[in-house]
């Protein structure tokens, strides 16, 4: 054994990267709403999209509910109108298409804290499917409902009739692709990303609508962006 | 001690620990990776399978140590060397200095390095499975702290992948260490004997060259 000198110091590494670790996980959890944004502001910046896949940078990340993702073509798309509504319809891909184009660009917030902003948005205003269907005076929301056979929506007459929810057909100028939910889903500008359905199936008109996915495991239902300990940018419509 | 020849093998059970957390670790990156990169998530699909594969991996992944460290000292040779690489000293200082040259001094078998390695990824996996944990329960913590929660998860998992690339690359280029954990499980002859008393008086400091 070669010689050693007298040991000075000794202490428990494990100890300290466990106290670090604490640290860490402390401070993540009490500034990480804040560290997140400063961080995103930063790599948003360089306009890097390196720097976008860092954490705290802007990219879409994509979810589903279900094993992968419903297949639906633009031939074969329906959307329902049904419920309380006084002209149920079930319209075709090309039927929206022909009530006219509608843009919207905004920022897509998702809860857990990514956000990509200023996406570009194209489809029909929820509140013209809504005006089309002519819903009972007993309506007071509306459900959606998604070709994944899951995931549901709701949002309430008011916030239907706002110009800033669509019923999204395209984005980036392109046709919604699958993982994104295309053919049409729903875009909620000013709320959380979980209210944007995607694979949009049917609208049904309702005078109380039950919760919808998210909501039943304990989000918000009335979703709104920076009124709920997120971001607090709002935004940019 | 940087000659690289006549380093003993390390004992079955140490290496079932490394080997089950190591796996564990591989998964973990690779569902991880897929979870994150978004036209990999795409590509593969079925993102429900992968995310229930990361979580029950997450959890599994820190058992195989844990259950080494409930062991007592003297008894179980993993529970003695996980003594070893807890125990931080001058001369792990003193290997840090020396860097990049990995010929710094050593208190035991093994070095600052090899130190620093396991227990980032003790305590990495640690946090990552409380971060892990928030994200994946339907806790009703604030939407700030699953922010936070996922933000550090995230920040941890670009962590753990670069630590374990370098140790992984520290491993391919040291045969001899990487026979010990890998190669046969029985003792080389010379190092063996002279050390056979010293070993029942004092596992933990002889716990292999």
């Amino acid at each position: 054994m070669a010689d050693e000198p007298i040991v000075h110091k000794e202490f428990s590494l494990t100890r300290r990267a466990l106290l670090t670790a604490g640290a860490v996980g402390g401070v993540g959890l009490f500034f990480g709403r804040q560290l997140q944004s400063a961080v995103g502001a930063a790599l948003s910046s360089t306009g890097s999209s390196l720097a976008n896949f860092l954490p705290g940078g802007d990219q879409f990340r994509i979810y589903t509910v279900t094993n992968g993702y419903p297949s639906v073509s633009t031939g074969g798309y329906q959307l329902a109108l049904s419920g309380l509504f006084t002209k149920p319809v079930s319209l075709d891909f090309a039927h929206l298409e022909a009530l006219g184009v509608t843009k919207l660009t905004a920022d897509f917030q998702c809860v857990t804290g990514w956000r990509v902003p200023k996406v570009p948005w194209a489809g029909v205003r929820l509140s013209t499917l809504v005006e089309l269907g002519a819903p009972d005076r007993s309506v007071k929301a509306f459900e959606f409902y998604s070709y994944d056979g899951v995931y549901t929506e709701s949002l309430t007459y008011d916030q239907a009739m706002r110009r800033d929810v669509l019923v999204a057909t395209r984005m980036f100028d392109q046709p919604i692709s699958r993982e994104h939910g295309g053919p049409v889903r729903l875009y909620v500008a000013p709320m959380y990303g979980y209210k944007s359905i995607k694979w949009l199936s049917q609208i049904r008109a309702v005078d109380q609508a039950t919760p919808g996915y998210w909501e039943q495991q304990g989000y918000a239902v009335n979703a709104w962006i920076g009124r709920s300990n997120g971001r607090t940018d709002p935004p940019v419509i | 001690m940087t000659d690289e020849s006549g380093r003993t093998p390390f004992p079955s059970a140490f290496r079932t620990m490394h080997h089950a957390t190591a796996l564990s670790l591989i998964v973990l990156l690779v569902t991880g990776a897929i979870l994150y990169i978004g036209p990999l998530g795409v590509a593969v699909g079925d993102r429900s399978l992968i995310v229930a594969i990361h979580i029950y991996v997450g959890i599994f992944s820190v058992l195989p140590v844990l259950s080494a460290l409930v062991h007592s000292r003297g008894v179980s040779p993993t529970k003695d060397a996980l003594v070893l690489l807890s125990r931080w000293t001058d001369a792990d200082r003193r290997w840090i200095e020396r860097l990049p040259k990995l010929d710094g001094p050593r208190s035991s078998r093994f070095n600052a390095g090899q130190k620093l390695n396991a227990n980032t990824n003790f305590a990495g996996l640690l946090l990552m499975l409380l971060t892990g944990l928030i994200m994946a329960s339907y806790i009703p913590v604030s939407i700030a702290t699953r922010q936070g929660a996922t933000f550090i998860h995230d920040l941890v998992a670009f962590l753990l992948a670069f630590v374990f690339l370098g140790h992984l690359t520290m491993a391919l280029t040291h045969p001899a260490s990487l026979r010990a954990m890998f190669g046969s499980a029985r003792p080389r002859g010379r190092a063996h004997a002279n050390h056979e008393e010293e070993d029942e008086r004092h596992p933990e400091e002889n716990f292999g060259r």
